[in-house]
């Protein structure tokens, strides 16, 4: 039992007190998270709707005739690149905020830590989305 | 804890940085790469206003060669929206920059210092990030809901 209570006193991860860290900020960030989350998703849902509307229409259209086809689908392959990854960053976000919640209940840091994890998870793909914006960017420069 | 301290001696005498351990048990190369990756953001939003800038200014000096079938006051209407557009964008990626370089700062203090007064200085800083991405989310939603139910309800009267 003693040596259960000096683990206990060594190992801050269960002592809420241990981590002053703000809960109410927190607590913000996971809303925020989830709301951007939920955003991206839908987001993402559009855009795949859209390139089906948009396809199903231009199908009426003679795309040779304004350009080549070849453009088209690297235009469609790109939109749907950052539909998926705007997907992905979505249910990381939620996942996120799961980590946080978690983390309100248990004070655990393992679960801070994972929320962090996934925060940077889903940077990294906030990255790569810039980084797709930046090149579209730089193609349009050249056009 | 001797397989800790050989831990974390191995991630001094390594690729890692060394910092101080905090008292609180908190991951510092975590706290590192969530850092880093701010970084980055930081500077791909900062070419972005580069490459809007210059995009915006490219198709400024373009316009005379355009062809208005509206005439001269398209062009001015165009020539306006793109400035206030460019400056409109320019104003919101500055504050995103702002607030994710201030985290960033924040959180770099704290793994040097190990207070975890910096720790929640640097979420409050991503929580005034997340605050204008998701007005910025908002906004542009409700510009396309109101577009879509624009679109909708002429298409319905019979207008197009």
């Amino acid at each position: 039992m003693e040596e259960i209570e000096n683990n206990q006193a060594l190992n801050p991860q269960n002592n809420e007190q241990d981590l002053p860290l703000d809960g109410n900020l927190l607590d913000q960030i996971a809303r925020n998270m989830s709301f951007i989350g939920i955003a991206s998703i839908i987001g993402s849902v559009l855009i795949v709707l859209f390139l089906v509307y948009f396809l199903s229409v231009g199908s009426k259209y003679n795309f040779e005739r304004i350009s080549s086809t070849t453009i088209y689908t690297t235009v469609f392959a790109f939109i749907l690149i950052i539909a998926v990854l705007l997907f992905i960053s979505g249910l990381f976000l939620r996942k996120g905020k799961y980590a946080f919640e978690q983390f309100f209940r248990t004070s655990s840091l393992l679960d801070f830590h994972n929320g962090i994890n996934i925060q940077i998870t889903f940077f990294s793909i906030y990255i790569a989305l810039i980084g797709l914006n930046l090149l579209y960017q730089i193609i349009q420069l050249f056009i | 804890m001797e397989d800790q301290i050989n831990t974390n001696e191995s991630i001094q005498g390594s690729t890692f940085p060394s910092y101080p351990q905090n008292p609180y048990g908190i991951d510092n190369r975590l706290i590192n790469q969530l850092s880093s990756r701010m970084k980055i953001i930081t500077i791909l939003f900062i070419a972005s206003i580069v490459l809007s800038a210059l995009s915006t200014v490219l198709s400024l000096t373009n316009l005379p060669k355009m062809d208005y079938s509206y005439g001269k006051s398209m062009e001015s209407f165009y020539t306006i929206t793109m400035i206030v557009g460019f400056l409109l964008g320019l104003a919101i990626t500055l504050a995103l920059v702002i607030f994710l370089l201030k985290s960033t700062k924040a959180f770099d203090l704290f793994n040097q210092t190990g207070d975890i007064r910096n720790l929640n200085d640097g979420f409050y800083h991503q929580n005034r990030f997340f605050n204008l991405t998701k007005a910025i989310i908002i906004v542009v939603f409700g510009i396309a809901a109101i577009l879509l139910v624009v679109t909708l309800i002429s298409s319905f009267s019979g207008k197009y």
